[in-house]
């Protein structure tokens, strides 16, 4: 049982891995701030939730292993809250929308 | 193997600081500061496994509690220049 | 400890505190700084430290970051008029600051090899970690120093704070408050309302159970005031004035250091000395219990009084707004 459990988190951690690397992808190559905003903070917080769950089983005992979830319920309501916050801040301050230019589309 | 998990978010981290470096606005940089706070967070809690130490846990809870209080301030910041609007 | 980790996070430290001197914008250097805080937590986190992990984890997110804005949000920002500023010299700026910056880390280096390698048997750190649990009765080691073998040191850094509360009320002392009511988003006002009861038990939790976890008075008392900022910023400032009035932080502030003295008085009056943790009236308790290491929970409790109470009152002095006359300082 816990062997399987140990290689199921592991897969896990590295879909959790790949999913932040992903995020900081699209926080370069986007075009826009919202754009960057929207594909960090979705990413993101999947990646960390996916990490958070993998890691589980190797925690060692059932304490780490609540601790662990316990930091994912907090995730889950508190990352995108912060997003809503910065995103709502940009829009107060009126940072336009920069139209997608073609010729520039690998501008970093 | 926990071992590459942690290079692969700490090589994650160095490219959105990338993001910090070059963003036109501020609020890129704080769009990239947000994302590198979940990165470390979660570099925290793969360390807290890697090197055996269950007290990091507690580490990474409290730095996700902080860092998303610290998000909050900037934005406030970045929205109206003052805090106490 | 892995080593090709260590030498890239010292890198990246080195990295982001570069890029936060030479970008323009304050805002934008002050965000890459907060990167190098993160980054400082996660080099101790990999020396094995918890509690100083924890510490630069609490206090570079939640309170430099707001006493840092406040302060920046008070001062002048329009550059002074060109003619007015004369440009350092060539030769004193980047390899003056290189050459300083190198002796400094030279000196740093020297210094901190005596704490590398293996521990000196016989030595005082020995002693602390092996005689920690029956001369004090707390698992956790760097709060058995900070609270028993090193308590009063402990009483002149509380002091350190109430002198820092005193200067700025004393400096803000002719400003007026303009209390608002707007805060952030409704979103963000329902989701506080939701987490802030969950914030605070474990701050709670970071300050009772510091002899026995990671954390203390400090952290904990930490985390308080960074809740009170919290909802300063979130909810506005008339709320919070409303909820949390400035005389009940003081009254707190106040009775954390008549606290800590207070307990020292009384391991003198048992005949021990100033702040005799077993040697005084304190029962030991079992090892691993809440009611464990003598004075070291109640002390804990008067040190995130303190704390708490101080600099949250720190940042409710400093939004005040400052009308002077003519450039004098307030009366």
């Amino acid at each position: 049982m816990t062997p399987l459990l140990r290689f199921l988190g592991g897969i896990s951690i590295f879909a959790g891995v790949f999913f932040s690397f992903a995020a900081v992808v699209a926080i370069l190559r986007f075009p826009d701030v919202y754009t960057r905003l929207h594909g960090g903070t979705k990413a993101l917080s999947g990646g960390a939730i996916l990490i958070l769950l993998g890691a589980m089983p190797y925690a060692g005992g059932i304490a780490g292993a609540l601790k662990l979830f316990l930091i994912a319920v907090f995730f889950l309501v508190s990352n995108p809250m912060a997003s809503h916050a910065i995103a709502r801040a940009c829009h107060r301050r009126a940072l336009a929308n920069r139209p997608i230019d073609e010729k520039r589309r690998g501008d970093v | 193997m926990i071992l590459a998990a942690l290079w692969g978010m700490v090589i994650s981290g160095l490219l959105g600081f990338v993001r910090v470096v070059t963003g036109p606005s501020p609020a890129d940089r704080l769009v990239a500061a947000d994302a590198l706070s979940v990165i470390f967070t979660m570099v925290l809690v793969l360390l807290s496994l890697y090197i055996e130490t269950p007290f990091l846990l507690d580490v990474a809870l409290a730095f996700s509690m902080l860092s998303f209080a610290d998000m909050l301030l900037m934005a406030k910041y970045f929205e109206h220049g003052e805090l106490h609007k | 400890m892995s080593e090709p980790l260590l030498a890239f996070l010292y890198f990246f430290i080195l990295l982001t505190a570069v890029v936060a001197v030479l970008l323009d914008d304050l805002l934008s250097s002050f965000i890459s700084l907060s990167v190098t805080g993160v980054l400082m937590a996660t080099v101790f986190a990999l020396f094995r430290a918890p509690d100083v992990a924890l510490t630069q984890a609490i206090i570079n997110s939640g309170l430099v970051t707001s006493l840092f804005l406040v302060a920046y949000s008070q001062t002048q920002r329009t550059p002074s008029p060109a003619g007015e500023c004369r440009e350092c010299p060539f030769w004193l700026r980047w390899p003056g600051a290189a050459l300083v910056s190198s002796l400094f880390a030279a000196v740093l280096f020297r210094g901190l090899y005596v704490l590398s390698g293996d521990r000196i048997p016989g030595s005082t750190s020995a002693h602390y970690l092996s005689q920690t649990l029956e001369e004090t009765g707390a698992l956790n080691v760097v709060a058995a120093i900070l609270l028993d073998y090193r308590a009063f040191d402990t009483l002149g850094e509380t002091t350190v704070i109430f002198t820092a509360v005193f200067g700025i009320s004393l400096l803000l002392s002719g400003g007026k408050y303009v209390h608002s009511g707007h805060g952030l988003s409704f979103i963000v006002k329902r989701g506080m309302a939701l987490l802030t009861p969950f914030i605070l038990l474990y701050a709670a939790s970071i300050l009772f159970l510091g002899h026995l976890t990671p954390g203390g008075g400090f952290q904990g008392g930490s985390v308080f005031a960074t809740v009170a900022i919290l909802i300063c910023v979130v909810y506005g400032t008339n709320f919070e004035a409303a909820r949390i009035s400035p005389k009940s932080k003081e009254t707190f502030e106040a009775g954390g250091a008549m606290l800590f003295v207070f307990i020292g008085l009384l391991g003198i009056a048992w005949g021990g000395g100033f702040l005799a943790n077993l040697s005084g009236p304190f029962p030991a308790g079992t090892p691993g219990s809440l009611f464990s290491g003598g004075n070291m929970l109640l002390l804990n409790l008067a040190v995130g009084m303190k704390v708490g109470a101080g600099l949250s009152s720190i940042f409710y002095t400093m939004i005040k707004i400052l009308e002077l006359e003519d450039d004098s300082w307030p009366s």
